[in-house]
């Protein structure tokens, strides 16, 4: 779910900042009243797990793979603030370090996926912690992946439509009738893989925030 | 003052903007917003052609930058062209155009954004926020650490693997990454937790 620079219009990355960069700043105000001596390195540690995690690719049949988000890990761990502005960090540091995702396309993918992702984690998480905090925890972080997936698919497919010349596509050239079923169908799957992976880490990441 | 500065303050402030890395960084974005609102293939292409020259004559590791920026759009740029290629052939449309701006925007973009990268001290640029550069520090840090195992992991398996393994060994390959990995995280933020509490790493927050 990696959008390098140039696929997306400036319409579009401009409206992402915009809303992106007052939620950033809100982030690090919160991340300042939570600053204590075992909040900063866990969050420093799972930031970087994170990073390192989206570089292990799962194999898919027909010689693609797809990688982990660890979002709603982040979200069931440390609460939506903190997994967004960290979630942020990664997608900086992917883009910066490894040339994988755009510098434009940040506030896009921080908010479809740091912002998007860890909200629909935690109300699907509380929505069934009733029946089973395992089974809430896996439908919580599945949920936060296709919900993501589904977010930057839509913007990724509004982009022909957004920005057209003489009916030639200026940025990202497919319509949502291809990026819907391009991008949300191998997360269907993959996002059952993390939510189960997600639901045992966090019973070992219990009492980290 | 310094004595340049004193005999020609424009270069000395020429020098200082080119040195500081919050200037540097408003360039480069710049930079990035006016290539987005660039249309024309031909002009893309020279750009491209004059970023690949200066970064040929001004960087000693310009091959490697060159492979790096390669590698990291080649898939996107091969699924993404192809497709409209394809799409555009079956429905007897043009296409040529539309590749090739897609094409170098992207390689382009992505090129400035890892020699930009390789440049600016991102520390010195979050010095506004000691609770962001404190986290920023401790990621980079980790991540170094983390990849570090991942490669030493990758390496043992495949000096142990003859062949291709099936999906399901993948898999589980996978699987046991993840699973090194948690277990490495889990011990690391308790070490680090610790080696910070004992220098007194907190002690002087508000």
């Amino acid at each position: 779910m990696h959008i390098p620079d140039g696929l997306l219009s400036p319409a579009t990355y401009a409206a992402g900042f915009a809303v992106a960069l007052p939620l950033w700043v809100y982030g690090v105000r919160q991340m300042g009243k939570r600053l204590e001596d075992t909040l900063i390195p866990r969050l420093g540690v799972l930031t970087a797990l994170i990073f390192v995690l989206n570089m292990v690719l799962i194999p898919l049949p027909g010689g693609t793979s797809a990688h982990f988000l660890g979002v709603g890990l982040l979200a069931l761990v440390f609460g939506i603030w903190l997994a967004f502005l960290s979630y942020s960090i990664v997608l900086s540091l992917q883009a910066l370090l490894l040339g994988v995702g755009g510098v434009t396309a940040l506030g896009v993918s921080a908010l479809c996926i740091g912002l998007l992702g860890p909200v629909v984690a935690i109300a699907g998480e509380r929505l069934l912690r009733r029946w089973s905090p395992f089974v809430a925890a896996s439908v919580g972080v599945w949920l936060s992946v296709v919900v993501s997936a589904t977010a930057l698919a839509l913007i990724l497919g509004l982009q022909p439509i957004i920005a057209a010349e003489n009916g030639e596509p200026l940025f990202f050239p497919f319509g949502p009738e291809v990026t819907l079923p391009a991008v949300v169908g191998p997360h269907l799957l993959l996002g059952a893989a993390e939510g189960v992976l997600s639901a045992l880490a966090i019973r070992r990441l219990r009492g980290w925030a | 003052m310094s004595a340049v500065a004193r005999r020609r303050p424009l270069r000395a402030a020429i020098q200082n903007l080119v040195n500081d890395p919050s200037a540097q960084l408003l360039l480069y974005l710049a930079v990035v917003v006016a290539l987005t609102h660039v249309h024309d293939p031909r002009f893309l292409i020279a750009l491209l052609g004059a970023a690949v020259l200066a970064l040929l004559l001004l960087e000693r590791n310009a091959r490697d930058l060159l492979k790096r920026a390669f590698l990291a759009v080649a898939l996107v740029n091969a699924t993404v062209s192809t497709g409209y290629l394809v799409a555009a052939l079956w429905h007897g449309e043009p296409w040529l155009e539309v590749v090739i701006r897609l094409s170098a925007r992207v390689f382009l973009l992505t090129l400035l954004t890892l020699w930009v990268a390789r440049r600016i001290d991102w520390r010195t640029a979050a010095r506004r926020w000691p609770a962001l550069r404190f986290l920023l520090v401790i990621s980079e840090a980790q991540i170094r650490a983390f990849q570090r195992l991942l490669t030493e992991y990758r390496l043992a398996w495949r000096s142990r693997t003859t062949g291709r393994p099936s999906l399901a060994v993948r898999y589980r390959g996978s699987a046991h990454q993840v699973g090194v990995l948690m277990d490495r995280a889990l011990a690391q933020g308790e070490e680090v937790t610790r080696a910070m509490r004992s220098r007194g790493a907190m002690d002087d927050r508000p």
